[in-house]
């Protein structure tokens, strides 16, 4: 049975081993995230907000619970299933970009089609335009991204993340390398997707002010919410 | 992913470093070029051989007196005196497998015309000695049998003694002298050219041995007789007839040394074609490990392409990449490398060849399988060279891979 709930995470641990010593990074995380809300994962460094953004981008696994996006069970899947995932239903915003340098905004936004199922490279052409087109850069497809400035360069990484359509947009400090004017218009970009898309956006931040824009706040210290409000 | 992508990827990221993947390429390029002109070398050197042979004729026996041998001492080669001619004609009459035979003895001697004069040796043969040596005369005739059988002071000249004693003039019906007797010049021989180092088979004369027997040795046996079997395929059957025969007119008992020995040509000639095949191995051998050295310069190469790109591999895999998209991604550049300079290295080569086979004036083939050979084995060490690299890039966690600075 679908029902709206895009991610549904059921006592989530995270157990590093270093040496001998356990250092846990999350105990218990229970959290549920409708379709189209916008959540902020806030919390000092060191509190395991990383790691809860690895773990929801699937980049990682849990040690120990249930992890279920978009009614699968991702928890368990093997490293390449996970990239499927990823592909397919995450798009990721980084604090410092990570687009391909010496590389257009068009070809960095195509990328990751070039990982999913067999579509013509035309059709993978006009989706990332009208991916860019929906953040703003229409006339900037072809400039190299290190030709581009800081708020232009993370629009790029927006679109990229948006190009195959995901259920929900990780966004990792994504004003944290951004002028604050910048940064403001990045942040109108998520509203406007949020609205107008209904996407799902998780934003991971220890800017109150970034974390202001969301409709609902967790708050994480030492791996365990200790707060949640609602706007 | 489909490949024609993946290979633009590759293409994309090696042109980014031009001077760093030539400098790459450059090893398999040197690799695959020395595996082609050395080949190119070994094959036109066994060529050359099978064509001196060939021109010999290879249906060609050699009969020759065998070591005396003594109460333990033996002599050398041919110091047997009981070849006699007879034995020739009997090879000649009983033994269905052989087309001729050419009774001989040879002999240096110091010649003169005129005011030159020349050391040589001189040949004594029958008139078959033409044909069974597939060798034609250039100017005049062979001597014949009436001339065999007076012991007639006639020769025959091989070109360089030509040139030497007469240079351009012509020398038919000349007369020179051998050991102070005059001969009568009947013919000049065609040039074999060098025919394969140890002695020049254009130096000499070639007179009835009947004559070189008589007049200039006072002897009457003979050192070896020349036979050609009737056909190529009938060699070895012509050698066992003429061997038993043989035994039997030398009344040789069962179980006892031959007094003479029978070589075949085509024996010769393979033997020779063989270790001329063990030195184009070896050649290409050689040449091969320059490849593997090239192969280990790529899988360097990619090493450090993987480690000045872990970024991008993190960012890759963080929009979807798997495994064996890296996987691809990388062994696809490698291959890239290596075929580009294996097609590289095979001009290299063809050229290298050329120029060997105009400047060293050495006979040089390059063949379609050697090419074939070094362009498989170059996209072979592309891809088991390239692998390490693209399975390390593969095998990376992403999020320490996006975190790398």
């Amino acid at each position: 049975m679908r029902d709206n709930t895009t991610i549904k995470l059921e006592h989530i641990h995270r157990i590093y081993q270093v040496g001998d010593t356990e250092v846990r990074a999350l105990e218990d995380i229970n959290l549920s995230i409708p379709e189209g809300e916008i959540l902020a994962i806030m919390g000092p460094s060191g509190s395991g907000k990383s790691t809860l953004m690895n773990i929801l981008g699937c980049l990682d696994k849990p040690s120990n619970g249930k992890y279920i996006l978009d009614g699968q069970e991702v928890s368990r899947l093997e490293r390449n299933k996970l990239a499927l995932v990823r592909n397919k239903k995450i798009g990721f915003v980084f604090q410092s970009f990570n687009l391909l340098s010496r590389t257009t905004a068009l070809e960095n936004t195509e990328l990751p089609l070039l990982y999913s199922l067999d579509v013509p490279h035309k059709t993978q052409r006009e989706m990332a335009m009208k991916s860019l087109a929906l953040v703003g850069l229409e006339g900037r497809e072809f400039h190299k991204t290190n030709q581009l400035s800081g708020g232009e360069q993370q629009r790029v990484a927006i679109a990229r993340a948006l190009v195959n359509s995901p259920s929900m947009l990780l966004a990792d400090e994504p004003t944290g390398n951004l002028d604050s004017k910048t940064g403001e218009e990045i942040m109108k970009i998520f509203q406007k997707l949020n609205k107008e898309k209904n996407i799902t956006i998780i934003l991971v931040t220890h800017d109150p002010i970034v974390g202001g824009q969301a409709r609902r706040r967790i708050h994480l210290r030492d791996g365990r919410i200790i707060k949640e409000e609602k706007a | 992913m489909n490949i024609l992508r993946i290979g633009k990827v590759s293409l994309r990221a090696l042109s980014r470093n031009k001077m760093r993947s030539f400098l790459t390429a450059l090893g398999i390029i040197i690799g695959v070029g020395a595996v082609i002109a050395m080949v190119s070398i070994g094959q036109g050197a066994k060529a050359a051989v099978e064509a001196r042979f060939n021109a010999m004729g290879t249906n060609l026996l050699t009969l020759r007196a065998g070591s005396h041998n003594y109460q333990g001492v033996r002599g050398g080669s041919g110091t047997f005196t009981d070849l006699k001619p007879e034995d020739a004609d009997a090879i000649l009459q009983q033994c269905d497998a052989v087309k001729y035979v050419s009774a001989s003895v040879g002999s240096r001697a110091q010649v003169i015309f005129g005011n030159k004069n020349w050391n040589t040796s001189i040949q004594g043969a029958s008139d078959k000695y033409p044909i069974i040596h597939n060798w034609d005369l250039t100017a005049g005739t062979f001597f014949d049998e009436g001339q065999i059988k007076t012991a007639a002071k006639v020769c025959v000249l091989g070109s360089d003694v030509k040139k030497n004693l007469f240079e351009v003039d012509d020398p038919i019906g000349q007369v020179i002298r051998i050991n102070k007797m005059p001969f009568r010049v009947l013919g000049v021989l065609k040039s074999l050219g060098e025919s394969g180092g140890f002695f020049n088979r254009d130096d000499m004369i070639v007179a009835p041995y009947t004559t070189v027997q008589k007049k200039i040795l006072g002897i009457d046996h003979i050192s070896s007789i020349d036979i050609s079997a009737v056909s190529a395929d009938k060699t070895s059957e012509a050698q066992k007839q003429v061997q038993d025969l043989m035994r039997v007119r030398h009344k040789i008992a069962p179980g006892a040394d031959d007094d003479f020995e029978v070589r075949n040509l085509a024996d010769i000639a393979e033997s020779a074609a063989a270790s001329t095949q063990i030195l184009t191995n070896l050649l290409g051998g050689i040449a091969l490990v320059s490849l593997l050295v090239g192969g280990i310069g790529i899988m360097n190469i990619m090493l450090v392409s993987v480690t000045e790109r872990i970024r991008e591999i993190g960012i890759r895999m963080s929009v979807g990449a798997r495994e064996k998209d890296i996987l691809l991604q990388f062994l696809t550049e490698a291959v890239t490398l290596s075929v580009i300079g294996g097609i590289l290295g095979i001009a290299l080569g063809i050229g290298a060849s050329k120029v060997l086979s105009k400047v060293g004036g050495w006979r040089t083939i390059v063949s379609t399988s050697s090419i074939l050979l070094a362009f498989l084995f170059s996209g072979s060490v592309g891809v088991v060279f390239g692998f390490y690299p693209a399975r390390k890039a593969s095998k990376l966690d992403p999020i320490e891979a996006l975190r790398y600075e």
